[in-house]
């Protein structure tokens, strides 16, 4: 509706534009970490907007931390997937323990 | 006394009252009159009051003081105006007006059908029953039906169309295509008298009901009138002979934020005229679709099928109140409640949308809350005189700092049997086969009512409308968002991803096939806790969400396209639903979708990449060949502001001042259609004459117009804007592994190595 106050992603491009200066003067590996973070918070404008603040600049990070938390479970889960494939394929590769084997 | 039973056709003033035509069971058109004298309202000061009073009792008047119940302020003392003459009613309110602008006027801009339809309980295409005394002055008129039975009774029209067989504004017609009953002409315009002998026979001799037309308002009528002239053969299309044709001036207006036109209008008497060129929303559902918003209004057909929805609404809150006895105010509005900036912030906002999950997605659903907003109205009592209640047992909602009465309010009693009604029938049309005989009426019907159940909510909130207040407006909002979220938290407990939520919808999917009966469980519940009425509106095998155009890493809202098991398609906000994408690029679109419906699994998808893409080099081939048409390229925009209000013209602004140059009106609302082209101006207006230069064409504009209408459907498939213009443009082959595409995938250009398939093990 916007009838006298001014949208969620209205609000969230006014917090960018006040970035912009600090933005500038990142080195470009940096800039492009801050732009993943505009991302993770253009993901979540309908909460920022439920959140019913008009300083929105409170509710930014914990969308980027929202973000950051799921991108970080993600690894571990294929981390961790991928170090259980390393460790069937280990273990298929070592000779059988004794004790193990049948009996004679 | 004789007894005439039948429909109401049409209704209109004449010195001493009504002129009221029938349309007889007997097939047979019948007109009556009856006196009806129109009542207004004024209150003011008590010596106002007195001074308007010696004002008006020479007038052809009745007066008398009395008192009547307003919405907000309750019972009031005022003068009752009743004016004999009705055609002398305009001109005698704006001289009283003039003469007593402090006063507060009521039950002034009222359309005569509904003051009428107040009093005797009859409706447009009503059956009633009328009974005469002598002549044809009606003694008694009674009802026979209402507007909310699902089945009513119907006449069988007579239907006349008649259609030029060119876009009178684009080229001169040379015939005209006429059609009634069984038969079919073509009367060449070749020969005026002819042409005129033969629609004045057929106006005779088949005595049609309705006449539809294409041009009918901009250019039929006025081209026979001036032919009648010309030749001195008498022309008049009414059935009412006495009457000529009634001519509504061309007005421009911006409606939801769009700019409208709607030009001169021709209206008719005892019979109605549609030009289905000239309406806003009449295409959505026909004349079956008009004839019912005309019986849930009160509204004449010929005049809602040519208005916005929003005057539909506004009818039938005006009818509720004058049944009500509550007077209608005129030019005004009750004042908003005020409230604390914590409640500001609460309040304004509009509906809940989330950003979907980007990509493709299997086993979708959509569970739609059933006309949501309209529904909250009903159910929650939101009314302009409901909220800001001080009742003790008032519904309260403390964050907005809000109370809402229990007693009913005028707009929920004007929506609930409508909401109602299209709810029966959306069930009745859900469990039906599309070959049953009810199901074209039932579908129109449902749209119609469609367009007046959307308007519902925005008219609470509309600046000019009589029965609105934007706090009403604010708490439907307000409990809408509050209501979706309900509904996704309790989607969640069952198990489901919330991919997607829209207003009144929600998107959710499990990873297991799920079939319409299995959420039953989960649409109880959420009918439960939120009172409002809740549906599947569709399983989808799959769903796709397109992502922004500038970053394909954020999703948007209104963007996506789903496929349905049946093979069908819910498209959303991409090119093929624009109506200002050139019809070349629809049907590219269109035909890549319909490639893509082949396949049900998502994972799968990416093997139909290559038919695709064969398709689209062929279309761009056709492009660079010059055998596409011109009217397949034709770009249709809407003028969004009036030509000197442009600062730096737009491609549309461009073409409109070139069709200004050889003299055509234009105004804001406007469509106009144009080509791009390689010159100076770089569009040209598609109704300039003469014919253009092939090789004007803007074939790289065309192409890059493809090439987005394309990505959009690859996109969230996992294709990057640079591999598909690598495939598309460099006659690249392609080289993927089964499944999705990932940037870190992206295979390096392989020219001329045509359609090379690598399946990765």
């Amino acid at each position: 509706m916007g009838r006298t106050l001014p949208s969620a992603t209205q609000l969230i491009l006014d917090e960018f534009a006040e970035l912009k200066p600090l933005y500038n003067a990142l080195r470009r590996a940096d800039q492009l970490i801050f732009d993943k973070f505009f991302e993770a918070i253009f993901q979540h404008r309908a909460a920022i907007d439920n959140a019913r603040n008009l300083l929105p600049m409170e509710m930014i990070p914990f969308a980027i931390l929202l973000e950051e938390r799921k991108r970080n479970n993600k690894i571990f889960i294929d981390l961790y997937s991928q170090i259980e494939n390393l460790e069937k394929r280990l273990i298929a590769l070592l000779p059988p323990e004794e004790g193990w084997t049948d009996a004679p | 006394m004789r007894e005439y039973t039948g429909w109401l056709l049409d209704l209109y003033a004449q010195k001493d009252g009504i002129i009221l035509w029938l349309l007889g069971e007997d097939h047979k058109p019948y007109s009556f009159t009856q006196p009806f004298p129109i009542t207004f309202y004024a209150s003011g000061p008590f010596h106002r009051l007195r001074q308007a009073w010696l004002f008006l009792r020479d007038k052809p008047v009745q007066l008398r003081r009395t008192q009547r119940r307003d919405l907000h302020e309750g019972m009031l003392d005022v003068l009752q105006v009743n004016v004999l003459d009705i055609t002398s009613f305009d001109t005698l309110f704006r001289e009283f007006n003039r003469q007593f602008p402090d006063l507060l006027y009521f039950d002034i801009d009222i359309p005569l059908i509904l003051r009428f339809a107040a009093h005797f309980g009859t409706f447009p295409l009503g059956r009633c029953k009328v009974e005469v005394q002598q002549g044809w002055a009606i003694s008694r008129i009674t009802p026979l039906d209402t507007p909310w039975e699902l089945d009513p009774k119907l006449p069988d029209l007579r239907i006349l169309e008649i259609r030029p067989d060119e876009n009178p504004s684009h080229a001169i017609p040379t015939a005209l295509s006429v059609q009634f009953g069984h038969f079919k002409y073509r009367i060449s315009l070749d020969n005026p008298r002819k042409l005129l002998f033969t629609i004045n026979s057929i106006l005779r001799q088949f005595d049609p009901d309705v006449i539809l037309t294409s041009f009918g308002d901009t250019w039929l009528f006025t081209h026979l009138e001036q032919i009648s002239k010309e030749t001195g053969i008498p022309f008049n299309p009414n059935r009412d002979l006495s009457k000529p044709i009634l001519r509504k001036k061309p007005i421009s207006f911006v409606n939801y934020g769009q700019a409208h036109y709607r030009s001169e209008q021709v209206h008719l008497f005892g019979r109605w005229h549609v030009d289905d060129q000239n309406c806003m929303t009449f295409g959505d559902y026909g004349l079956m679709g008009a004839i019912e918003q005309a019986r849930v209004t009160g509204l004449p057909v010929q005049e809602i099928a040519r208005r916005s929805p929003g005057a539909g609404i506004a009818a039938m809150q005006t009818l509720t109140a004058l049944r009500k006895e509550i007077l209608v105010p005129y030019q005004q509005q009750k004042g908003e409640v005020p409230k604390t900036y914590n409640e500001l912030v609460a309040s304004d906002r509009g509906g809940l949308v989330f950003e979907p999950l980007q990509g493709i997605y299997p086993n979708v659903a959509i569970i739609d809350f059933m006309s949501m907003y309209p529904s909250i109205i009903v159910e929650y009592n939101i009314s302009a005189e409901t909220v800001g209640s001080q009742e003790k047992d008032a519904f309260d909602i403390p964050e907005m700092g809000i109370k809402i009465s229990s007693q009913e309010g005028l707009i929920p009693a004007t929506l609930r049997p409508m909401v109602e009604k299209r709810i029966k029938i959306k069930r009745r049309l859900k469990k039906m086969n599309e070959s049953d005989p009810h199901y074209l009426r039932y579908k129109a019907i449902k749209n119609a009512l469609k367009w007046l159940c959307v308007v519902a909510y925005g008219r609470l909130g509309f600046a000019n409308s009589t029965f609105g207040r934007i706090n009403s407006h604010e708490v439907v909002g307000y409990i809408g968002r509050k209501m979706v979220l309900k509904a996704k938290e309790i989607a969640e407990d069952h198990g489901f991803t919330v991919l997607h939520a829209y207003v009144d919808s929600l998107f959710i999917s499990r990873p297991d096939p799920v079939k319409e009966e299995d959420f039953q469980c989960l649409l109880d519940e959420i009918e439960q806790v939120t009172k409002l009425p809740i549906e599947v509106e569709e399983v989808y095998s799959w769903i796709a969400f397109v992502s922004s155009r500038q970053n394909p890493n954020i999703s948007v809202a209104n963007r996506f396209f789903g496929l349905k098991p049946d093979g069908e398609y819910k498209l959303r906000g991409i090119a093929c639903r624009r109506e200002d994408t050139p019809f070349y690029v629809t049907a590219t679109q269109l035909e890549v979708l319909q490639i893509l419906s082949q396949e049900k699994d998502p994972v799968r998808i990416a093997n139909l990449f290559p038919e695709v893409l064969n398709m689209v080099q062929e279309k761009t081939l056709a492009l660079n060949n010059r055998t596409i048409p011109n009217q397949d390229l034709l770009v249709t925009q809407t003028l969004s502001r009036e030509l000197a209000e442009y600062r730096v013209p737009s491609p549309v602004a461009r073409a409109a001042i070139q069709l200004q140059a050889i003299g055509k009106d234009i105004r804001m609302g406007q469509k106009i259609q144009f080509l791009y082209t390689r010159t100076k101006e770089g569009v040209r207006a598609w109704d300039l004459p003469g014919p253009m230069q092939p090789s004007h064409l803007d074939t790289i504009r065309y192409k890059e117009l493809l090439f987005r209408a394309v990505f959009e459907i690859l996109q969230p498939l996992g294709v990057s804007e640079k591999v598909l213009r690598n495939w598309i443009f460099s006659q690249a082959s392609y080289l993927f592994p089964r499944g999705f595409l990932h940037d870190r995938l992206e295979m390096p250009l392989f020219a001329n190595l045509k359609h090379m398939y690598v399946d990765l093990i």
